[in-house]
């Protein structure tokens, strides 16, 4: 991912970022990866899975946090990596993805920083000047 | 935001817009400044908008930004009016900081300290996902949950007297696994006996300084003792629990008559079916941790016998005391004369109990409860002593550690070009570390300095110091 596609959001005790994308698709998937090239150093391909996902929310920041909650949960509770996203289908309060994963190989991936939890403090996600724009803060 | 100056040490943020109760911020002109920079005054003026707040927002010296609420604010809330909010305990439920005291001197230690810090590094599991060596059935998790401290003395982990010198002796009631998501469970399953990542740790200190003889002696410190601290909390399932709660509440909370400033101020009352589950989930996170420190510290207690070639009886490792600094917990106050229950949240704060408590254990009645304040791991940690004045003014209450100041991003950016670990060297203290970034992100410049917040607190007669600590050997997730 580019870091022109998102910039980092300074905060004393953790950190966040701020991401924009073309379309509203484009900025959940997007936001995704990002979560994920910020943890993890990868090196090689391991044994895909695909896991499709359904999340609810009450609003386009609602949404999006709790799309990052699931995407952190694979890292969190099943030690597994994100690799791919597609987004299936999208509206202000519904989300279906595709997600590629595979298995955690210390060999293969080294985790660079750990993300713990995603906050809803400074949440924002909607359309903006250039598109579609996320600002998240994440517990470290 | 602009506070009035009450005192030398206290500044009031006056009701304004929503907010129910004033805020009151414990610091000093100096870090007043530093605050007055970010929006953590935003946020203590925010948490004073919640139903059933009693008698003031509150913020300890070693307050900054946080999320919903800030770290360092401590906010009671009416048993049976009040709001209960998983933002006001924190992700970490029950991160909380432990003290042992042991029979050794610094220089019994001295000619075997890197021995020691490799050991400690080798045989502490640190860093992201960690698991374990205490791997838990489904069953045993559960009963982790609900007996805290007491399970992990009853498999070895310790001895009987770690538990009365355990804040709540190591368990919270009303615990209720079956309020715990799978998602938590599964984090918790492998994670006890870790110490985890970011600004926990373990630290062998030596007893630099006393401040107050007679509470020194009642807690077992003097001067020169070698001393371990562990600093770690409920781990992943703490975590779950309180992003679990979270989500839940922010739905819930649409369906009452409360207007929240911030969502990650999401709550319900206390008195709702919501509120009593996520206070019985919170005592399950809470009971994990204590069980978790409680094994990190008998490791520490094996460690060190194998590796002096000690004893038990020549080590003499006893609990001084085990703190927990993000938690919300049922108390009993005097409010405007009266005696009142209330839901004391602490976010990055510390219970202060002063002398003559019923909670505290017999030997420390005479003198408060002992508060554990760690600083950055190339300064000093302190002892302090609760008070009266605590128990009148900030529901027994104090501050939790120095308080960041420094981003994470500014750290490292400050930290280019540099050897943390060679400079600590240099000073005395060894440090082991796990993260690729840890040692820039802790580094001391990036936090306050804590001999300050613990002027403040003393000054202000919330506590009282008792000892200052250095540290010799710092262990870093």
């Amino acid at each position: 991912m580019s870091e022109k596609d998102y910039r980092f959001i300074d905060h004393t005790a953790d950190f966040g970022i701020q991401v924009w994308a073309s379309s509203a698709k484009a900025l959940f998937l997007r936001t995704a990866m990002i979560v994920y090239d910020l943890m993890v150093f990868r090196q090689g391909t391991g044994r895909h899975f695909t896991y499709t996902c359904h999340i609810e929310g009450e609003d386009w920041p609602d949404l999006m946090i709790n799309w990052l909650r699931e995407v952190l949960g694979f890292w969190h509770s099943q030690e597994k990596i994100l690799c791919d996203v597609t987004i299936d289908a999208l509206t202000e309060t519904g989300l279906q993805a595709t997600c590629v994963l595979e298995d955690y190989d210390c060999h293969r991936h080294v985790i660079t920083r750990e993300i713990k939890a995603v906050t809803y403090h400074q949440i924002f996600c909607g359309p903006c000047e250039k598109g579609w724009c996320a600002s998240v803060i994440f517990d470290l | 935001m602009n506070p009035r100056r009450i005192d030398k040490y206290r500044w009031q943020l006056d009701p304004d817009g929503l907010m129910r109760v004033p805020g009151i911020v414990y610091t000093s002109a100096r870090m007043l400044k530093q605050l007055t920079k970010e929006d953590a005054l935003k946020q203590v003026a925010n948490v004073a908008t919640l139903p059933g707040i009693v008698r003031a927002s509150l913020a300890m010296p070693d307050i900054h930004w946080g999320y919903g609420f800030p770290i360092g604010g401590v906010a009671a809330f009416d048993w049976q009016d009040g709001v209960v909010s998983p933002g006001g305990v924190g992700y970490d439920i029950n991160c909380g900081v432990r003290l042992a005291g042991t029979g050794l001197v610094f220089k019994d230690i001295f000619p075997c300290l890197k021995e020691l810090a490799d050991a400690l590094y080798r045989h502490i599991p640190t860093g992201v996902g960690k698991t374990g060596s205490v791997a838990l059935t489904a069953k045993e998790e559960k009963q982790v949950l609900v007996q805290g401290s007491q399970w992990a003395v009853r498999q070895g982990f310790g001895v009987a007297e770690d538990i009365e010198h355990t804040e709540d002796r190591g368990c919270l009631p009303d615990a209720d696994p079956d309020q715990i998501s799978e998602r938590a469970l599964e984090r918790g399953k492998k994670q006890l006996g870790t110490l985890g990542s970011g600004n926990h740790f373990v630290e062998v200190g030596v007893v630099e300084e006393i401040f107050h003889e007679q509470a020194a002696q009642a807690f077992g410190l003097y001067e020169g003792q070698v001393t371990v601290m562990v600093h770690s909390g409920s781990r992943g399932l703490g975590y779950q629990v309180c992003d679990d709660f979270l989500a839940f509440m922010n739905k819930h909370v649409r369906s009452l008559d409360i207007k929240l400033p911030d969502r990650q101020l999401a709550c319900a009352y206390i008195q709702s079916k919501e509120g009593q589950r996520y206070l019985r989930a919170m005592a399950c996170a809470a009971n994990y941790a204590w069980a978790n420190r409680q094994i990190l510290m008998h490791q520490c207690r094996r460690i060190f016998e194998q590796t002096l070639n000690i004893s038990p009886k020549a080590l003499d490792m006893q609990l001084i005391y085990d703190v927990c600094h993000n938690i919300a917990k049922k108390e009993e106050h005097e409010v405007d004369g009266k005696p009142q229950l209330v839901c004391v949240h602490r976010k990055g704060a510390t219970r202060a109990f002063g002398p003559g408590q019923p909670e505290l254990v017999q030997a420390y009645r005479n003198v408060g409860q002992p508060i554990l304040i760690p600083g950055d791991m190339g300064t000093a940690s302190y002892v302090m002593a609760g008070t009266k004045r605590a128990m009148k003014e900030t529901f027994g209450s104090t501050c939790h550690g120095a308080g960041r100041v420094l981003s994470r991003s500014a750290a490292k950016k400050q930290c280019k070009g540099r050897a943390i670990h060679r400079e600590l060297e240099d000073r005395g203290i060894l440090v082991r570390w796990t993260g690729r970034s840890t040692l820039a992100e802790e580094m001391p410049e990036a936090y306050k300095d804590v001999s300050e917040v613990v002027d403040v607190v003393h000054g202000a007669g919330l506590s009282i110091k008792v000892a200052k600590l250095r540290p010799a050997v710092v262990i870093k997730g």
